[in-house]
């Protein structure tokens, strides 16, 4: 008795089916799938289930497909700021990222798009995470030599040697350290609080048309005075003074980046700052301001502030967040990475949202 | 702005690349016209969520764009599109320290749940769930799996385009795409065996 025919494999009947047979095994398999109605059967299940498949395709969300080109288009100018025309990229480019380099390849990916980075080389992160761990040491050391260690005393001492008495207004600086040293905040600027305690007191004694300093009574009361200005200024540090003022003159980057319209719209009605703020913000105000925020980012209108909206959304979720809600958590962590992402590395977006992303208990 | 666009929807895909590399931006537009559903489509099966989806869209847009004057013109625009959305799509998922454990029927970010993406085409309670049936079968495949069936079956892709975007040998579409079709095939059977015991 003659065999039955062996059946064609799975992929030949499935190549067969879409079309990409090699052309020599074509009249073999079709004359196989005509009399077999196993393999028939077989082939028209799988057609069903796919056309299934296609009938069910996930649909976009109202209106996001037609706000499409206008979001791609603003994703495009933000790219290519100084690029008029698209030009070749290396291949890699649109290559997916692969391994544990991913988050990093995403990150340099959204930069790109901003034309911020282009091609930079990947760096020797091991070399890179030595350098900073020993630079972090060092500086550990240096802190606590200033804080404990013969520095300090330099620095404190060496006003009163100067001056030929103690200047009150090392004292305030003193204070300032412990109360910092009891936060765990760093350490004080000593050195040009104590400096400029001193410059006030010789200010004092400089001044045109005070006293000639003749006697010891008089430099009492003249010290007594740069005590009290030094203990007014004292708090904060005159450094960190500027660091701060520095600080609210210039806006931060991501702020400076104009909100599209529709973004900005938004920010007025809910009274929100361009990137989400803890101090700024109000759990009301986000509370109110997310439906809305969601709608936006939804419709595909966010463009260049997708980042933004996205810290937004992480944030508004996490109003509703418990820990051991593995839905919402899920939610969040992906808000936060997309913005850290959208941020670019070393973007104020990115910092604030990794440091959040932090913060969230799982 | 009363400024109307010229209508160039019957303009063939290369000349269209020809007028954006050119440095008419403005028709790039036409190209997100013709492919944003099946590129969405794409994403949002391999991604399995809509902002993924929509990052992953819009970054393939721009790299499209960028990648433009390495369009060759004797081909469809489609394809070679899809083919971005695919692989920026597989980052994502790879990425993505947390695979999607949302059960595809709860309601995901975007507060749609599987049964409300179910377009709704006057189907009977049965249809209906003949569908779900698929669509969660396909949701449990794993992500290699799920992407060269969302590459076939929704990308609509050839074996040599598929093998572009996984960057594989096209014999090796060939076998991954059968396992995946036989692996979904009882999934789904194993689902509809399940709920016949449940109501009988």
């Amino acid at each position: 008795m003659k065999n039955e025919p062996l059946h064609p494999s799975s992929e030949e009947l499935f190549a067969y089916r879409d079309g990409e047979i090699v052309p020599e095994k074509r009249a073999i398999i079709e004359a196989h799938v005509m009399g077999c109605s196993l393999c028939r059967s077989f082939i028209d299940q799988v057609s069903a289930l796919e056309a299934e498949l296609r009938l069910s395709a996930d649909r976009a969300p109202e209106g996001y497909l037609e706000g499409l080109s206008e979001s791609v288009r603003a994703r495009i100018a933000a790219a290519a700021s100084g690029v008029s025309a698209p030009r070749a990229r290396a291949d890699a480019e649109d290559r997916p990222a692969l391994g544990a380099g991913e988050r990093r390849s995403e990150e340099r990916s959204a930069a790109r798009e901003r034309g911020r980075v282009k091609e930079a080389p990947a760096l020797p992160w091991a070399a890179v995470i030595s350098t900073v761990s020993a630079a972090a040491a060092v500086l550990v050391v240096v802190v606590i030599l200033i804080k404990q260690g013969p520095y300090q005393r330099m620095v404190t001492q060496e006003p009163r040697a100067k001056a030929g008495q103690a200047p009150p207004a090392i004292q305030a600086p003193a204070k300032q350290r412990s109360r910092e040293e009891a936060s765990g905040g760093a350490p004080a600027p000593v050195a040009s609080a104590g400096l400029k305690a001193k410059k006030e007191h010789t200010e004092l004694q400089e001044a045109p048309g005070a006293p000639a300093v003749t006697d010891e009574a008089a430099r009492d009361q003249l010290a007594r005075r740069a005590d009290e200005m030094a203990k007014n200024k004292s708090e904060p540090a005159p450094a960190q003074v500027g660091m701060e003022e520095k600080a609210a003159r210039a806006p931060a980057p991501e702020e400076e980046i104009a909100p599209t319209p529709g973004y900005e719209t938004l920010l007025t009605r809910y009274g929100l700052p361009p990137v989400w703020n803890g101090t700024r913000v109000s759990a009301e105000a986000l509370a109110n301001a997310e439906p809305d925020l969601r709608s936006f980012y939804m419709s595909g209108s966010a463009g260049s502030d997708s980042g933004r909206v996205r810290l937004y959304l992480a944030e508004a979720a996490r109003l509703r967040y418990a820990p051991g809600d593995s839905v919402l958590y899920g939610e969040i962590l992906r808000h936060y990475r997309r913005a850290i992402a959208l941020g670019g590395p070393s973007s104020r977006l990115a910092r604030i949202a990794e440091e959040r992303l932090r913060t969230l208990e799982r | 702005m009363g400024e109307t666009k010229p209508d160039r929807s019957a303009v063939p895909d290369a000349e269209i690349v020809q007028l954006v590399l050119a440095g008419e931006i403005d028709a790039f537009d036409e190209l997100v016209r013709r492919t944003r559903r099946p590129a969405y489509r794409l994403a949002r099966r391999i991604t399995r969520n809509h902002e993924d989806a929509d990052d992953v869209v819009q970054e393939s847009y721009v790299k499209a764009y960028r990648a433009l004057s390495r369009f060759e013109s004797n081909r469809a625009f489609e394809p070679w599109f899809l083919t971005i959305v695919a692989r920026s799509a597989l980052s994502q998922i790879r990425s993505r320290a947390r695979r999607a454990t949302v059960p595809l029927d709860e309601p995901g970010a975007d507060g749609t749940t599987l049964a409300d993406r179910i377009p709704d085409v006057a189907l009977d309670p049965v249809a209906r769930q003949r569908l779900m049936d698929a669509e969660e079968a396909l949701g449990s495949l794993p992500d290699d799996q799920r992407a060269i069936l969302a590459l076939r079956v929704d990308g609509d892709l050839p074996y040599a385009e598929i093998a572009l975007a996984l960057e594989i040998p096209v014999g090796t579409v060939m076998s991954r795409l059968a396992r995946a079709r036989e692996a979904l095939l009882e999934a789904v059977e194993k689902r509809r065996a399940e709920r016949f015991r449940r109501t009988s």
